[in-house]
C-alpha cells in the first residue's frame, strides 16, 4: 500500500474526481448512433410486449381500495389479468346466500406473493429494497392473503360499508378441515398446481388455473363466513400496491405515536403525514409492535390507509373527474386483478358516497380460540355489512356467542367466549389517526 | 414524441456510456448492453414525462436514466454474481489520447472493487451525487453508503496512490 495518511483523504477524493473528469472518452459518434438505435428497438419491443399483455383492469376506486388492502400480486409490466372466479363460484349446485337486494358487495384481497400476475418474480431490487419483504418473498410459493376486505355499497350508492376480515379467522376449507382464512387461497392453489400438473397442464395455463382455484376457494369461504353474496372481486399484490401508491403520489395518514419497526421497515413520526410508496407498504404491513403482535390491530392500518386514499382522491377532485379517473386508471394497468365483466371505473362513478366521503370501515369481531386463530362472531359480518341489525356492542364483556353454530368454525368449548378485539370504526371523509 | 426521445437518447448516450464504462470496470460490451437496456426502459416509460405529477410523472429524465442504468447494472451483477467473468475486457476504444494512461489506471483500479462499492464510487465521484442521493439510487442507507465509500477509497488509494496525482497533473 502506498499513499494513505489520513490527512490526504480529502486530497485523494479531489484527485479521484479530477481523474474521472479527465477520462471522459465517450463513444464514437457511430457507436452512439448504434446505441440509440438499439435502445429504440429495445424500447419498442418492451412496449409491444406490454401492450399485448395489457387488458383493461382496474378503476381508480378499486385501485385505491386495493391499495388499502396491502395486497400484492402484480409487478411492473403486469398485464391486467381477469378472473372468472365470481362466475365460477355461482355456477353448479353449491348454493350461495341470497343476493343482497340491489346492493353490491366487493371482495378485496391482498396477497404477499412474490410473483406477479404473470408469474414472474418481482424485481430483486424491490424485494430487497423498498418492499422490505426479505427472504419471505423470495421463493415462488403461493402467497397468503393477509388482507381481505368486504365492501358493500347499498342500493343507491349513498354509503360505503367496509368489513375487514382478520386473516387469522378459522374457516372450513372445501374438504371440511379447519384452516386459517389467509391459508385458503395458497392451499387451494398448491393443490391445484399439483393435480393440474399431473394432468399435463403446464406453463401459463397451469399458473392461471391454479390461481383461479385459490381465488375460488377463498371467495366461497368468505361468502359462507359472512353470509353474503360476493358480486365482484379485486386482488392486488404487494408490488401492485407499491406501484399504485407510487401513482397516487403520497397518501395522507395520521399516527397517534411515532413508529420504528425494522421488520416492516416503517419509520414514521406521529401526526398527520403523506406516505410515499415504500412507507405506505410498511405502514399497512407492520405487525410487530402493534397491540399484541397478532394481526387484528393491523386491520386498522389498512382501513386508515384506505381512508387516506379516498381522501387524497377526493380532495384532489379526482373522484369527481372522469378524465382524471381514467388517467389514474391507465397508470394502474397491470397492478390489479379484477373479475371479468366488471368496470371498476364505472363502479366508482356510480358510488357518490366515495366522492362525498361517506362510509364506515369496521373489523369483524372475533373471539379467542383454544389453539391457533380466532373464531368469528356469528352473524356479525352480515349485520355490519348490510346494516340490517345492530352491530355487536363495543364492551368486550357482553357478547357471548358460546358454542356458536357458526358455519365456518368448530364448536367452541363450554366457557363463554369474550370478544377479543373490537376496535372502533374508521370513518371515511378525513384522515383518521391510528396507533 | 419519438423525435423527442431520439434527441434525448442521442444527447444522453455519451454520459450513460461513460457511467456504464466505469460501473463495469471497463467492460465495453457490457456497457453497451446496459446503455441500450437503459434507453429501452426510458422509451417504454417516455409517456410518463407528460403525466400529471400525481400520476407518477418523470420530472428529470436525464437523472432518471442514470438511476435506471445503475440499477440495471446492479441487477445484472446480482444475476451474474455466481459466475463473475474472470477476465475483464480491456477497453478497445482508441487509447492514443493523452488521458489513456490515466483512464487505464483508473479503470483497472475500479475493476478491483466489489460491484456495489464501485457503483457508490462512480455515483459519488463521477456523477457528483450526494451521499443521500447515492443511497436512494442503490437502495442502501446513508451510513452504508459512507462505509462503502471510505472502504473503496482506501482500496483505490492503495492501488493508485501517488500515481493518481501524477497522472492527473500531466
Amino acid at each position: 500500500m502506498n499513499g494513505g495518511t489520513d490527512d490526504g483523504d480529502g486530497e485523494f477524493e479531489v484527485q479521484l474526481g479530477a481523474a474521472f473528469g479527465l477520462t471522459g472518452g465517450g463513444p464514437e459518434p457511430e457507436v452512439t448512433a448504434r446505441l440509440v438505435d438499439g435502445g429504440l428497438a429495445a424500447g419498442r419491443r418492451r412496449k409491444r410486449a406490454r401492450r399485448r399483455r395489457t387488458v383493461l383492469l382496474a378503476g381508480a376506486l378499486t385501485a385505491a381500495i386495493a391499495v388499502g388492502t396491502g395486497v400484492l400480486v402484480a409487478p411492473r409490466d403486469l398485464p391486467g389479468e381477469r378472473t372468472s372466479v365470481v362466475e365460477l363460484a355461482h355456477s353448479g349446485p353449491d348454493q350461495v346466500p341470497a343476493p343482497l337486494s340491489d346492493g353490491v358487495t366487493v371482495l378485496l384481497v391482498g396477497t404477499d406473493s412474490a410473483l406477479d400476475a404473470r408469474g414472474e418474480p418481482v424485481p430483486e431490487e424491490l424485494l430487497r429494497g423498498d418492499l422490505h419483504s426479505g427472504a419471505a418473498g423470495a421463493a415462488g410459493r403461493p402467497g397468503v392473503t393477509d388482507t381481505m376486505m368486504l365492501v358493500h355499497i347499498p342500493a343507491g350508492g349513498g354509503e360505503v360499508r367496509e368489513l375487514s376480515l382478520p386473516r387469522d379467522v378459522l374457516v372450513k376449507d372445501t374438504d371440511g378441515r379447519t384452516v386459517l382464512l389467509n391459508q385458503l387461497y395458497p392451499d387451494a392453489e398448491r393443490t391445484a398446481l399439483k393435480s393440474l400438473a399431473d394432468d399435463g397442464v403446464s406453463g401459463e395455463a397451469l399458473r392461471t388455473r391454479a390461481k383461479e382455484a385459490g381465488r375460488l376457494a377463498l371467495l366461497k369461504s368468505v361468502e359462507r363466513l359472512a353470509d353474503v353474496r360476493v358480486d365482484h372481486y379485486a386482488e392486488v399484490s404487494m408490488v401492485g400496491f407499491y406501484r399504485t401508491a407510487q401513482a397516487l403520489g403520497g397518501v395522507p395518514v395520521c399516527l397517534n405515536h411515532p413508529v420504528d419497526d425494522p421488520y416492516s421497515g416503517v419509520h414514521l413520526p406521529s401526526g398527520r403525514q403523506e406516505l410515499g410508496a415504500a412507507q405506505a407498504l410498511a405502514f399497512v404491513r407492520q405487525r410487530r409492535g402493534l397491540g399484541g403482535g397478532s394481526d387484528l390491530e393491523r386491520t386498522r392500518r389498512a382501513q386508515a390507509f384506505l381512508a387516506g386514499v379516498v381522501e387524497k382522491l377526493r380532495a384532489g377532485g379526482t373522484l369527481a373527474d372522469a378524465a382524471r379517473l381514467n388517467a389514474l386508471y391507465r397508470a394502474l394497468d397491470g397492478s390489479l386483478v379484477v373479475d371479468q365483466g366488471w368496470s371498476p371505473v364505472d363502479f366508482v362513478r356510480q358510488v357518490p358516497a366515495l366522492a362525498a366521503g361517506k362510509g364506515t370501515l369496521r373489523t369483524l369481531p372475533v373471539t379467542e380460540n383454544d389453539g391457533d386463530g380466532f373464531l368469528a362472531v356469528e352473524g356479525a359480518a352480515r349485520s355490519i355489512l348490510l346494516g340490517d341489525a345492530p352491530a355487536p356492542p363495543d364492551a368486550p364483556a357482553s357478547p357471548a356467542p358460546s358454542a356458536p353454530s357458526t358455519p365456518s368454525v368448530p364448536s367452541a368449548t363450554g366457557a363463554p367466549a369474550t370478544v377479543r378485539y373490537l376496535p372502533g370504526p374508521v370513518e371515511l371523509g378525513g384522515v383518521p389517526c391510528v396507533d | 414524441m419519438e423525435e423527442e426521445f431520439v434527441a434525448f437518447a442521442t444527447a444522453r448516450t455519451g454520459q450513460l456510456y461513460r457511467s456504464a464504462y466505469f460501473l463495469t470496470g471497463g467492460d465495453t460490451h457490457l456497457s453497451e448492453d446496459l446503455v441500450q437496456d437503459t434507453l429501452g426502459q426510458m422509451y417504454a416509460h417516455w409517456h410518463r414525462l407528460s403525466r400529471p405529477s400525481w400520476a407518477g410523472r418523470i420530472d428529470n429524465p436525464a437523472g432518471y436514466a442514470q438511476t435506471v442504468l445503475v440499477r440495471a447494472y446492479l441487477t445484472h451483477q446480482r444475476r451474474r454474481s455466481s459466475s463473475e467473468r474472470p477476465s475483464r475486457l480491456l477497453p478497445e476504444v482508441a487509447e492514443d489520447g493523452p488521458d489513456s494512461a490515466l483512464r487505464l489506471a483508473l479503470v483497472e483500479a475500479l475493476s478491483q472493487l466489489p460491484p456495489r462499492d464501485r457503483a457508490v464510487v462512480v455515483l459519488r465521484y463521477w456523477e457528483d451525487r450526494s451521499v443521500e442521493e447515492t443511497a436512494a439510487i442503490v437502495k442502501d442507507s446513508s451510513a452504508a453508503v459512507r462505509t462503502r465509500c471510505s472502504r473503496a477509497l482506501a482500496k483505490l488509494r492503495g492501488l493508485l496512490g501517488g500515481d493518481l496525482a501524477e497522472l492527473v497533473a500531466r
